[in-house]
């Protein structure tokens, strides 16, 4: 075999080995060889890349950090989100998604929806305690109370007594001009809108230039710890590995990236009764993200609680007794989402803000929810009326949520590349009666990464319901609450400015992206047209 | 004269004789016929097993049952509203077909002459309850206690053989013998 090695190198390489020896027999070593012959390494690589991972294992960590450069060095938009949507989608990185529905319908759900989208709820009477309404005066809303006041009366009594809005399906045929109770609603609250943007713009312009679409819609999604992957390729079901040969066939390897993740999609969904939008974004609402209250027991499972529970009785009672603690085997760590009865899918999904890029008003202002809904009224017969309210916080809380998650990916954000600073939006839920406020702040896309890498979370304050009026009578209504209306007011005069720091940070300065367009349809240049005389000539003509 | 039917009496059919009594489809109500006395099934064969979660992954408000095939939504809420007096607020219930086989007869395996089988689908429910939590209880604990006074029996003897091995200084017993 060796005579077969030595026949294969070329005679002169030989011939040169032969030399070398040769002279190192013959000379002595300098300095200078020795100092050439330093051997030179590659730069070690570090067991984790930069930056907090917790337990993550160091394959997946350098996976999610390489996904990240790949990301950065895109430099628009456009390019990040097709990425995602072909590179990054269900089949390639994740292959099944856990639907996340924005109204969530099934009893005793909160919970989970705060867990999935890792937020603290703060019910609060007032939505003033929030350090961004600081700005805005006393007497300016006592001012817009009063002068908004008896134009909404006069449209609520309007729709409500004066006007003829069929309810009820026509007889026969054709069903066109046929309005339902919750269609009725909405044109309410259309009504309130442009009532309001057209009063007021004059005195805040940015009423006036905001823009409000209706029945929008809405479409996020983002990976979330804890939850196992659903179904990797190739493998039907768990078996002995002499029947499944997926586990046969890789058991020479080691394990990729893609079968250690401990982190599933969740993809929501939904449509917005209203949505208002404007070209510069809210304030921030708290700006240490920090520092905030923040309890582990508020985003923990009720059945992890109760079995901590457990063990500490059953551990005041062995102290008495002084036996040695015996347990049973303790709840499994991870969060299945089917039992809180979500369903999954593998379809293409994107995001989508519920408007277009390069839309000039790209940031958030308010969204209204109609609540007048079949879906609830059904929820409020089956269960109850403690959890179909609970269903309305989550339905409030998750929309924001994915509004905030969705724009932030149209600013070049996503769950690899971090965001730099916090969206915000405020939200309304009424069915034109009552009246439920929202405001909600996203602070992290990084949910995949362990409570210990990551501490932060996300944040959402709601009041209680609030009913505006308490019922009609001669054709008046009953109990108009001003306090109501000035929450509202609140909303309206909480002014979008420029935060003063680059939004688009994670995007390069010459990118297509940072050019402001203004002009949005390119006139074609008029070309004048010569027209010249047509002169007779009789010598032309031909006889 | 009156046109109600009568109850049916027949007896139960060879083959229905060879599914054991809990697999076996209900009785077919007796139809509705105005007047009294109304004939009725006063002992349908419902029966709801609870199952333990092996990995604890449901929340503490929620049961798994195994229940019987014919049993509906509203079935298991009767069953378990009437009857126990628990209060239900929402049921997910699912079923697992039983699958075909092809069988080979049990006293000639080996002659050729197969047949096929089918087992018996299995209908499962998941419960949530309102105001009440459930734990399973713990089945193994009488006969680990009996099992544990056994061990401490042993040990208890085995520390006697060896206080009196120990008097001889460490000679193994068979030298002895």
């Amino acid at each position: 075999m060796a005579a077969m090695w030595t026949r294969k190198l070329p005679s002169r390489l030989q011939s040169q080995n032969c030399f070398r020896r040769l002279q190192s027999s013959v000379s002595a070593v300098t300095v200078d060889d020795a100092q050439e012959r330093k051997s030179i390494y590659p730069p070690i690589k570090p067991r984790l890349p930069p930056g907090k991972w917790g337990d993550m294992e160091p394959i997946v960590a350098w996976d999610w950090y390489d996904c990240r450069q790949r990301f950065l060095n895109l430099p628009t938009v456009a390019e990040r989100i097709h990425l995602m949507d072909t590179e990054f989608c269900q089949d390639k990185r994740c292959h099944k998604y856990w639907n996340f529905p924005l109204l969530n319908r099934t009893p005793g759900n909160l919970k989970y929806q705060q867990i999935m989208t890792k937020t603290v709820l703060k019910e609060v009477q007032n939505l003033n305690g929030i350090p961004c309404f600081d700005k805005i005066k006393n007497d300016e809303v006592v001012d817009v109370k009063n002068f908004l006041g008896p134009t909404v009366q006069d449209v609520l009594t309007e729709e409500l007594t004066q006007l003829d809005r069929r309810h009820a399906k026509p007889l026969l045929g054709y069903n066109d001009e046929r309005v339902t109770e919750d269609k009725h609603t909405d044109i309410i609250l259309k009504r309130l809108l442009y009532v309001i943007s057209t009063t007021l713009g004059n005195k805040y312009p940015h009423l006036f230039d905001m823009q409000i679409t209706e029945n929008v819609e809405l479409s996020a999604h983002w990976e979330k710890y804890g939850i196992k992957r659903l179904n990797l390729p190739n493998v039907v079901r768990k078996r002995h590995p002499m029947h499944n040969m997926y586990e046969m066939k890789t058991l020479h390897r080691k394990r990729t990236p893609f079968e250690l993740q401990l982190n599933s999609r969740v993809h929501a969904s939904g449509k917005v009764s209203f949505m208002v939008r404007s070209e510069s974004p809210l304030p921030e609402f708290s700006k240490d993200v920090q520092e905030a209250h923040f309890e582990e027991k508020e985003l923990k499972e009720d059945r992890l609680l109760a079995w901590e529970q457990k063990v500490a009785e059953e551990k005041a009672k062995v102290e008495k007794l002084g036996n040695p603690l015996k347990l049973d085997k303790g709840p499994s760590p991870f969060l299945y989402p089917k039992i809180y009865g979500a369903s999954f899918s593998d379809e293409l999904i994107t995001t989508n803000p519920g408007y277009n890029l390069g839309d000039p008003a790209q940031f958030s202002y308010m969204f209204i929810q109609n609540t007048n809904k079949n879906k609830l009224l059904k929820m409020e017969q089956d269960y109850g009326e403690e959890y179909a309210s609970q269903a309305k916080i989550g339905w409030g809380m998750s929309t924001g949520f994915a509004w905030n998650v969705a724009m932030a990916h149209y600013q070049g954000f996503n769950s690899y590349v971090d965001i730099t600073y916090p969206f915000t939006n405020f939200g309304i839920l009424t069915d034109g009666k009552k009246f439920q406020f929202f405001a909600n702040q996203l602070n992290t896309l990084e949910l995949w990464k362990n409570n210990e890498a990551n501490p932060i979370h996300n944040l959402c304050w709601y009041t209680p319901e609030m009913a505006l009026y308490e019922a009609i009578e001669d054709k008046k209504l009953v109990n108009f609450d001003l306090n109501v209306l000035e929450h509202l007011i609140t909303f309206l005069l909480c002014q979008p400015e420029d935060r003063g720091y680059d939004m688009k940070l994670t995007i390069p300065g010459d990118s297509l992206d940072r050019v402001k367009v203004d002009n949005w349809i390119e006139f074609k240049d008029k070309t004048p047209v010569v027209e010249k005389e047509v002169v007779y000539d009789e010598s032309q003509l031909i006889h | 004269m009156s046109f109600r039917k009568r109850p049916d009496l027949r007896p139960v059919s060879r083959f229905l004789k060879s599914i054991p009594l809990w697999e076996r489809p209900t009785f077919r109500y007796p139809i509705y016929r105005p007047g009294n006395p109304q004939t009725r099934l006063f002992l349908p064969q419902f029966w709801m097993k609870i199952m333990r979660d092996e990995r604890n992954k449901s929340p503490p408000n929620s049961v798994q049952f195994e229940v019987h095939r014919e049993m509906t939504k509203h079935d298991i809420r009767e069953y378990l509203e009437k009857i126990y007096e628990v209060k239900v607020l929402k049921i997910r219930t699912f079923t697992i077909e039983g699958k075909d086989a092809l069988e080979r007869a049990a006293d000639e395996p080996w002659l050729r002459t197969t047949f096929s089988t089918t087992d018996f689908d299995r209908r499962f429910a998941f419960v949530t309850l309102k105001d009440s939590t459930f734990y399973f209880p713990d089945i193994a604990k009488g006969y680990r206690s009996k099992q544990n006074k056994e061990e401490e029996a042993e040990k208890k003897t085995a520390l006697k053989n060896e206080t009196e091995s120990s008097k001889t200084l460490g000679i193994p017993k068979f030298f002895l013998q």
